[in-house]
């Protein structure tokens, strides 16, 4: 098992081998509109109980009402067949351009280009898990269950190839930095099919939401309090080289 | 084609990529009579090929050398089955534990076949059970195949196969005799890719991720004078995921699934262990024919190179038979954190 390579420290290196984990959650209210604070908490929750581990997220996809996300960290989608365009480093497109005060060579992805995602030369390597949650225990974490997801874009492509695919067509399109999870052939059905809802809008995530951290010591928000028992979230991870800037 | 970056040299960076090869054998059927898994000899072939493929200098073998020697537990089995046949530990390990020997410690039956010889009985009625071991229990099997002459036509229902078998499924055919079955298992295998296969250690480095995965299965040509050894080597098809237990049926490329198996088995933490089975289950598989891990030229007899005595060391046609394909090689390259 001889290494045959070694990475150099990022810093400093246009191109690096980055490594992102996306956090896919079936609303159990599709109907309604979500707050993009709820995503974010969920997010914010599922970082810090699975913090140091493999499937610690970056992102957060749900699969709810179309809502336009100002969260960098945040993409709703509807429609599983819709484009699903996410980003492996830096903001969701949909973030950028929500800020009042920006000049108008900075409001849009198109605008913004590879400077906010980077460019992908390369998908090296995807797999993905579910999440079981059992039996939330209020005030506690949850440790899930996990089974593998077997991803199987329709047609003969492997995954790794279907994903540089559509990073290509995106980048002819302008965008640059993009894989694609939905449209046609699209893994987002592989991720979210047998999946079971999560209430975005429950309490605990929006207004009763407690941050870890937070100045009055209060006691944070654990998955127990947030999940009921089967929910599922599923883990998507994409290991792949960026040229960044 | 431009160069879009470097790697540094491997040594003092925590963010390595490794290349580790499997070497795969087996060690042939899994019959009532139990199959050892010899260790010691497994050791003795892995450093046979080692020596070998570094010596080669014809052929390009020095990437496939193994660092790993992965013995399978059975390809197929058949014996005669008359009345029943008690579970029997089909996992028997001797030798001792070594660094670079990775011997499965489940097993999982994939397929029973019961063929009757036509001997006797008749068809009708008969009661036939399949019973799983180990810590998962299941009353009958899924893939059970009956055929040949007076065959029993009661089966009791199927399900699918699940994990940790340990032994061969307890069978039972009343009245009828002269049968046979054939019981095929699947290669379960998860081990780390770098540092001791034995144990656990902090010298194995976490996953991160799978870069790459191949195999090939090596037939062993026509021994000449000199013992040179030259093999027929072929590409295995690995786009087939022999799991099942999946949420979804077996399907996918090999590459996502065992990066799934990763995830899976990493969950709220890291691991430095690749369940490997969903691609290193095909290697075994092309393996038509099994090796005598206890033979004498892998045990008693076995002669390392450079002894203190002088004595001619054991070569790798000591051991190999002539157009048998006994060896394969599954090659992972992992992106590890150690």
């Amino acid at each position: 098992m001889p290494s045959i390579g070694a990475l150099d420290v990022p810093y400093g290196s246009q191109v690096q081998i980055v490594r992102t984990t996306y956090a896919c959650v079936e609303a159990a209210d599709s109907s309604s509109a979500f707050t993009v604070a709820a995503a974010a908490n969920l997010l914010e929750l599922l970082q810090n109980e699975l913090n140091g581990s493999a499937t610690r997220p970056d992102y957060i996809i749900l699969d709810g009402a179309d809502t336009a996300s100002t969260d960098p960290r945040v993409l709703y989608q509807n429609t599983l067949t819709d484009p699903m365009n996410v980003p492996l480093m830096g903001p969701m497109q949909g973030a950028l351009g929500v800020q009042a005060d920006l000049a108008g060579h900075q409001n849009s992805a198109a605008d913004i280009g590879t400077k906010a995602n980077g460019e992908i030369l390369a998908i090296l390597s995807v797999g993905a898990t579910r999440a079981t949650y059992g039996t939330p225990a209020a005030g506690a974490a949850t440790t899930p269950a996990y089974a593998n997801i077997v991803l199987e874009p329709a047609g003969a492509d492997s995954v790794e190839a279907h994903l540089m695919s559509s990073a290509m067509t995106l980048a002819a399109g302008g965008q640059t930095g993009l894989i694609s999870l939905g449209g046609s052939n699209n893994l987002a059905v592989d991720l979210f099919a047998s999946s079971n809802t999560i209430d975005v809008n429950d309490a605990n995530l929006t207004t009763g939401y407690v941050a870890a951290g937070n100045a009055s010591g209060t006691t944070r928000t654990f998955t127990g309090d947030a999940l009921a028992a089967s929910d599922t979230v599923s883990f998507l991870t994409v290991v792949a080289l960026v040229k960044a800037a | 084609m431009p160069s879009i970056g470097a790697l540094d040299l491997g040594y003092g960076s925590g963010l390595q990529i490794v290349k580790t090869n499997y070497l795969v054998c087996t060690e042939g059927g899994l019959t009532a009579a139990s199959t050892n898994k010899e260790r010691d000899g497994a050791k003795n072939l892995l450093s046979l090929v080692q020596k070998h493929f570094a010596d080669s200098d014809e052929l390009d073998y020095k990437s496939l050398s193994p660092d790993y020697i992965v013995v399978g537990h059975s390809l197929l089995g058949t014996a005669a089955i008359r009345g029943t046949i008690a579970g029997t530990g089909a996992i028997a390990v001797t030798g001792t534990a070594d660094r670079n020997v990775i011997v499965p410690t489940t097993a999982r039956m994939r397929s029973v076949t019961i063929v009757g010889a036509g001997s006797g009985g008749t068809n009708g009625a008969q009661t036939f059970v399949a019973t799983g071991g180990g810590a998962t229990t299941q009353a009958t099997f899924a893939n059970v195949t009956i055929s040949g002459a007076a065959v029993p036509t009661d089966t009791s229902a199927v399900v699918t196969p699940g994990a940790g078998y340990t032994s061969i499924p307890t069978i039972t055919i009343a009245t009828i005799a002269d049968y046979t079955y054939t019981v095929d298992s699947i290669l379960e295998v998860t081990a780390p890719v770098a540092g001791p296969a034995n144990g656990t250690s902090d010298s194995n480095p976490n996953i991160l991720a799978v870069l790459s995965v191949g195999g090939i299965e090596l037939t062993a040509n026509a021994f000449d004078a000199s013992t040179a050894l030259v093999f027929t080597v072929a590409n295995v098809i690995l786009d087939t995921p022999a799991k099942t237990g999946n949420l979804a049926a077996a399907a996918g490329s090999v590459l996502s699934t065992l990066n799934s198996n990763l995830l899976t088995s990493a969950g709220t933490g890291l691991t430095s262990q690749l369940d490997l089975t969903d691609g290193i289950d095909a290697v075994e598989v092309a393996l038509a024919d099994a090796i005598d891990l206890s033979q004498a030229n892998l045990n008693a007899s076995f002669v390392e190179q450079g002894n203190a005595t002088g004595a001619t060391p054991t070569e790798l046609t000591d051991v190999l038979t002539v157009s048998d394909n006994q060896l394969g090689i599954f090659t992972v390259t992992t992106l590890c954190r150690s």
